[in-house]
């Protein structure tokens, strides 16, 4: 490929923007940079933005993942998060598809219906009156079905469904093809970009799950981890209660990073493998042509 | 034994049989977790069967998220009347909002089925007052167990490196704490000390926090005469904010900042922080527990090995007065809901309360299984620090229930530890920081009502102090004046009146106003 002479002022421009684009980059990583040296903090040391690294600690990891709760608590979380992800993204899909079919008799009064949940919440005593009167407290099914369909991912993906030439799915039906067989084999395959990124935006979501858990969870035993995290951090303060406890092994500043890269950590490795859906994704749902 | 407790005990007994022949029943407990980072009691766990065997009672225990989310999550259970049968209730407003809502059941007729537990736990009608109306007693209201065990701690060592005495005044404790931060005391060569280590906190076990700096600054106010939130004088009852003294005692506190002879992050620290830096030794002065002493020892010795601490009484102010801060001898509440009364589950509550009080109960609720989480030496439980907390922990997390605080107890859970070969009597040093605290009762406190927008008046006081303390805000006649003004726009005339009210109602004043 030849390559492109770019004129002084271009290369100027290029290489402000590269420069500026250096700067948001430090910018944003700084924070996670001292997280993770605070999360390595040993005894007798101040937090800093630089720890070298024979002076790292991983007593704060030992400690938290030490506790016995702490694998159980993983455990659920990724079970809340795959399940969730399934249900979230089948249902969304599922609910997607005919509001973006022109035809569909009624669709504006279904998608006003659908945007009126989303502009007026009804707010937590009655979610909680439904959820038991469903039978579901106590169960991974209170935090997987309760907002299961977020109205926002529904939205980005019926534009999304939207974008996709009619054509195509009329050449389908010539060859026979039922709405079911349309939206498996000729409108999925084609939003896999969309499907990826609002997939993630639901993973995300239930990983970080915190206040419903608490809500509808009574057995500790189902807790994910964001709340066992804070419960064990909690035991840090309750000394006064508790003799023989509380005695870290590392300061409480690295406890709090600790738990704040372990918390973090499993999204942060699943999303390079998906950045590059998660960019066209965002982009193609935003714009409705 | 009177004839009296003979027939209760007998009763008593009847009861269980009659339970038992009639199959257990189903009783639903949910408390705080008194060990955050333990699990719950696994499925197997003896009490459940013991339970089941001896009382006729099929337990099922819930743990209660901690802080602000446990509260929501009993809201929303009583809006869906889904209560438990016997709860822990930490907030009084959650407890004034299910008392007004009807959900909770008067108490009065439990303390004749338990009769051991409300000799020792329920008899001060005073503080069974505080959760009465009219002559119903709507909750089982413990007395503090430990509160006052706070104190101001002192490192000897850079004392007697530095040639100073304990400080026992104020301007003593400031110079003493201008000599920790300036004058390199660990002798490192390096200005890395601070005088004194504190943090804004309101969450501090058995400490009445009042409206301002929270409880890590008590003793200052208390050196001036206005600790806590009223003053609870029977001629001039009003919010000690209002007295002069308070400023002055504001502004001693800005002087330790300007000095910066306090930790500069100390405004946005939290206590466990706080822990971590006097355990690394930066401080030469800290106001800490005596079970959080006991929790860092080990820590703290490991990095400063030639360290000494000693407990510092409160400063005298100017006019000679001290105290390390204010409490209430009010301790855990726990509530029993109507539905659980209405549907006849009283001597099921309690025959189990009872069986929690003393004896098997209390050792198994208390301490968890013998002989490994705790043995018995000479009749004093005693923990095994071997198997961690996150384990022990899960066997002890309905303990509140079973604790009383009697001298045995707390020999066991504040013991003779020796620490990097230095010993510390801890049950001791507990009653010392007790007994030379000079903490005033402030238990009338408990029954006054939060005002409609307690959360508005408090940030407000909280935050007007953070910032003439950090020196954002110029400490004079004008800014102070503002500031009082600022009172009247929260309606905090109306709260004062209404806890002046309550005050007397309740007896913590003299009946008769003067003004």
């Amino acid at each position: 490929m030849a390559r492109k002479i770019l004129s002084r002022s271009d290369r100027w421009f290029e290489w402000s923007v590269d420069a500026f684009l250096v700067l948001v980059l430090v910018i944003t990583l700084v924070p996670m940079w001292y997280v993770v040296m605070v999360s390595l903090l040993p005894f007798g040391e101040r937090p800093s933005l630089w720890l070298p690294p024979w002076k790292w600690s991983f007593e704060a990891y030992a400690q938290l993942v030490g506790q016995p709760s702490i694998w159980r608590a993983l455990l659920n979380s990724v079970i809340l998060t795959v399940g969730g992800v399934f249900i979230s993204l089948s249902l969304t899909v599922l609910a997607a598809y005919p509001l973006s079919r022109r035809d569909l008799p009624g669709r504006g009064l279904i998608v006003g219906l659908i945007l009126f949940t989303f502009l007026f919440n009804a707010g937590l005593i009655p979610t909680f009156l439904v959820v038991k009167d469903l039978g579901l407290l106590n169960t991974y099914w209170a935090i997987l079905l309760n907002g299961a369909i977020s109205v926002y991912n529904l939205l980005v993906l019926k534009t999304f469904f939207q974008s996709i030439p009619e054509s195509l799915e009329e050449a389908a039906r010539i060859d026979g093809a039922s709405d079911f067989q349309v939206l498996w084999h000729v409108v999925l395959p084609l939003s896999k970009p969309a499907l990826l990124t609002i997939g993630l935006f639901y993973g995300v979501a239930n990983w970080n799950n915190f206040f419903e858990p608490i809500l509808f969870l009574s057995d500790r035993n189902l807790m994910p981890l964001p709340v066992v995290l804070r419960d064990i951090l909690t035991g840090l303060n309750v000394a006064e209660y508790v003799e023989g406890s509380a005695a870290q092994a590392a300061p409480a500043e690295a406890l709090k990073m600790a738990s704040v890269v372990l918390i973090t950590l499993p999204m942060l490795l699943v999303y390079p493998w998906l950045q590059r859906h998660f960019t066209k994704g965002v982009l193609i749902g935003s714009v409705k042509e | 034994m009177r004839k009296g407790p003979k027939l209760l005990l007998l009763a008593a007994v009847l009861a269980t049989l009659a339970a038992k022949a009639q199959g257990p029943t189903e009783l639903h407990v949910a408390l705080y977790a008194a060990n955050p980072e333990a699990p719950a009691p696994p499925p197997n766990w003896e009490v459940y069967q013991i339970l089941r065997d001896k009382l006729g009672i099929n337990l099922k225990f819930t743990m209660l998220p901690t802080g602000a989310d446990g509260d929501n999550r009993l809201g929303a259970l009583a809006a869906a009347n889904d209560l438990p049968d016997l709860f822990e209730v930490r907030s009084l407003a959650l407890f004034d909002r299910l008392l007004q809502q009807g959900q909770l059941a008067p108490v009065n007729k439990l303390f004749p089925q338990m009769p051991r537990r409300t000799q020792v736990r329920y008899s001060d009608p005073r503080r069974n007052r505080l959760v009465s109306v009219r002559d119903q007693i709507y909750g089982l209201q413990e007395r503090v167990t430990l509160s006052r065990q706070y104190a101001i701690w002192v490192r000897k060592d850079w004392l007697d490196r530095l040639g100073l005495q304990p400080p026992s005044t104020l301007e003593e404790f400031f110079q003493v704490a201008k000599a920790f931060t300036e004058r390199d005391p660990d002798g490192n060569g390096r200005n890395d000390t601070y005088g004194f280590g504190g943090v804004i906190d309101y969450d501090t076990a058995g400490i009445l926090p009042g409206l301002g700096l929270g409880n890590h600054f008590q003793w200052v106010y208390g050196a001036y005469g206005v600790a806590g939130t009223w003053n609870y004088d029977p001629r001039a009852f009003a919010a000690n904010l209002r007295d002069p003294n308070f400023r002055r005692a504001t502004e001693f506190i800005r002087r330790l900042v300007e000095a910066k002879v306090i930790d500069p992050d100390w405004a946005t620290l939290r206590r466990a922080d706080l822990r971590t830096r006097w355990q690394q030794g930066r401080y030469g002065m800290f106001f800490e527990s005596v079970g959080g002493l006991q929790a860092g020892l080990q820590n703290f010795y490991a990095n400063n090995p030639n360290a000494e601490l000693i407990m510092l009484a409160p400063p005298k102010g100017p006019e000679g007065k001290s105290s390390m801060g204010t409490y209430s001898s009010a301790g855990w509440l726990f509530v029993v809901s109507k539905r659980a009364m209405d549907s006849g589950k009283d001597a099921a509550i309690a025959r189990f309360l009872e069986w929690a009080h003393s004896g098997e109960g209390y050792y198994l609720l208390g301490w968890g299984r013998k002989g490994q989480d705790y043995i018995l030496v000479n009749n004093v439980p005693t923990v095994n620090t071997q198997v961690p907390i996150s384990v022990r922990g899960s066997y002890t997390q309905m303990r509140w229930l079973a604790f009383n605080a009697n001298p045995i107890e707390m020999r066991g859970r504040y013991p003779e530890i020796t620490v990097a070969g230095r010993k510390f009597v801890m049950y001791q040093l507990m009653e010392k920081a007790q007994a030379q605290g000079n903490w005033i009762n402030r238990t009338g406190d408990v029954a006054v009502k939060a005002a409609p927008n307690q959360a508005d008046i408090e940030r407000y006081v909280a935050e007007n102090l953070v910032q003439f303390v950090l020196g954002q805000r110029p400490i004079n006649d004008t800014t102070w004046r503002q500031f009082l003004d600022g009172l009247r726009n929260l309606r905090f005339e109306q709260y004062e009146a209404a806890a002046e009210r309550t005050l007397r109602e309740y007896g913590y004043l003299l009946p008769t106003p003067t003004r």
